[in-house]
């Protein structure tokens, strides 16, 4: 697993009033909004290709599952996490897409034996993101 | 015709509105147990049109207004409410116990968020169904009609629960915005 490590940690308050001026600086602004309360959350990131979209992985002892049942054919159910997608604002000009997972789903995402209801492509891929030092 | 997550958007705003008009009138038009079963089904059906947005085909039976709330923290959701990103969190925020309590008004929803059993449901209190106050004595039943729910005391008095409600209509209003048109 790799870790963000150009910039410095961009603290959370001033980070959340900021806009965004590309797409590194909208990782890290995402990140410090979403590590801004009282729960300890690790936050991991998949770059995007086109860079319109931040995707976010966030890990936490305290979110619920993550991981929803639903149909799959052709009579039974499987488990997915759901990627929650929103679009962008005129303080965060990018779409961004969003997992919420406990520490063990995020072993079983990385191990293969859960699955997003998105593409993300490769999760070993995702770098651990630095926020509210 | 609506994709799911714009359907519940929409019921959630025909709940919200009966909660309100119903509690307008100097003699409400409805018992406070049957205004907070409207405010619980209006919170609910706004959570699961966030979750639905993101997974149409689950099922969410367990923490579905916390998980909601932990998702909703994105600058789109807070524009649309009128809001900036740190007021929006702080909101939500000190709105989240609020929600959690009018969440357990369901028959099928304890106080921490998890989904009941029906043996559980009848033991506990909410605002639809009768329940037992002790397993051990038949005369325990209690109607949601003669309760006196803490949750509707506090939607009275506390000006926390008064902005929380505010915070549903205003999440009502943000789905309808954000949520993708079919």
């Amino acid at each position: 697993m790799q870790q963000m490590s150009s910039q410095p940690s961009v603290k959370a308050s001033a980070a959340l009033d900021a806009v965004p001026k590309n797409y590194e600086e909208a990782v890290r602004v995402l990140a410090a909004a979403h590590a801004a309360g009282p729960d300890q959350v690790d936050i991991y990131f998949l770059p995007d290709p086109q860079q319109r979209v931040v995707r976010l992985i966030e890990v936490s002892e305290a979110f619920p599952e993550g991981g929803v049942e639903r149909p799959a054919p052709p009579n039974g159910s499987e488990r997915v996490v759901p990627v929650f997608p929103m679009g962008p604002a005129r303080d965060f000009p990018f779409g961004s897409e969003i997992v919420q997972i406990t520490p063990a789903e995020w072993e079983e995402l990385r191990r293969g034996r859960l699955k997003l209801n998105r593409d993300w492509g490769n999760l070993d891929l995702a770098q651990k993101v630095p926020h509210g030092d | 015709m609506a994709t799911k997550a714009r359907a519940y958007a929409e019921q959630a705003r025909a709940d919200y509105n009966a909660y309100v008009a119903s509690g307008e009138a100097a003699q409400p038009a409805l018992a406070e147990h049957h205004r907070l079963q409207l405010l619980q089904m209006a919170l609910e059906k706004l959570a699961k049109a966030f979750l639905y947005h993101a997974e149409p085909d689950a099922r969410y039976s367990h923490h579905v207004v916390l998980s909601a709330i932990n998702r909703l923290r994105s600058h789109a959701v807070a524009e649309a409410a009128g809001m900036n990103l740190v007021s929006f969190r702080r909101a939500l925020d000190a709105a989240k116990p609020i929600f959690l309590q009018i969440e357990a008004a369901s028959p099928s929803v304890g106080f921490d968020g998890r989904g009941l059993t029906r043996e559980e449901s009848e033991r506990t209190a909410n605002a639809e169904y009768p329940w037992q106050a002790d397993p051990n004595n038949p005369a325990s039943w209690i109607a949601p009609a003669s309760y006196p729910f803490a949750v509707v005391k506090a939607l009275r008095r506390d000006s926390r629960s008064v902005t929380a409600v505010r915070l549903l209509d205003r999440l009502i209003q943000a789905a309808d915005t954000v949520l993708p048109r079919p």
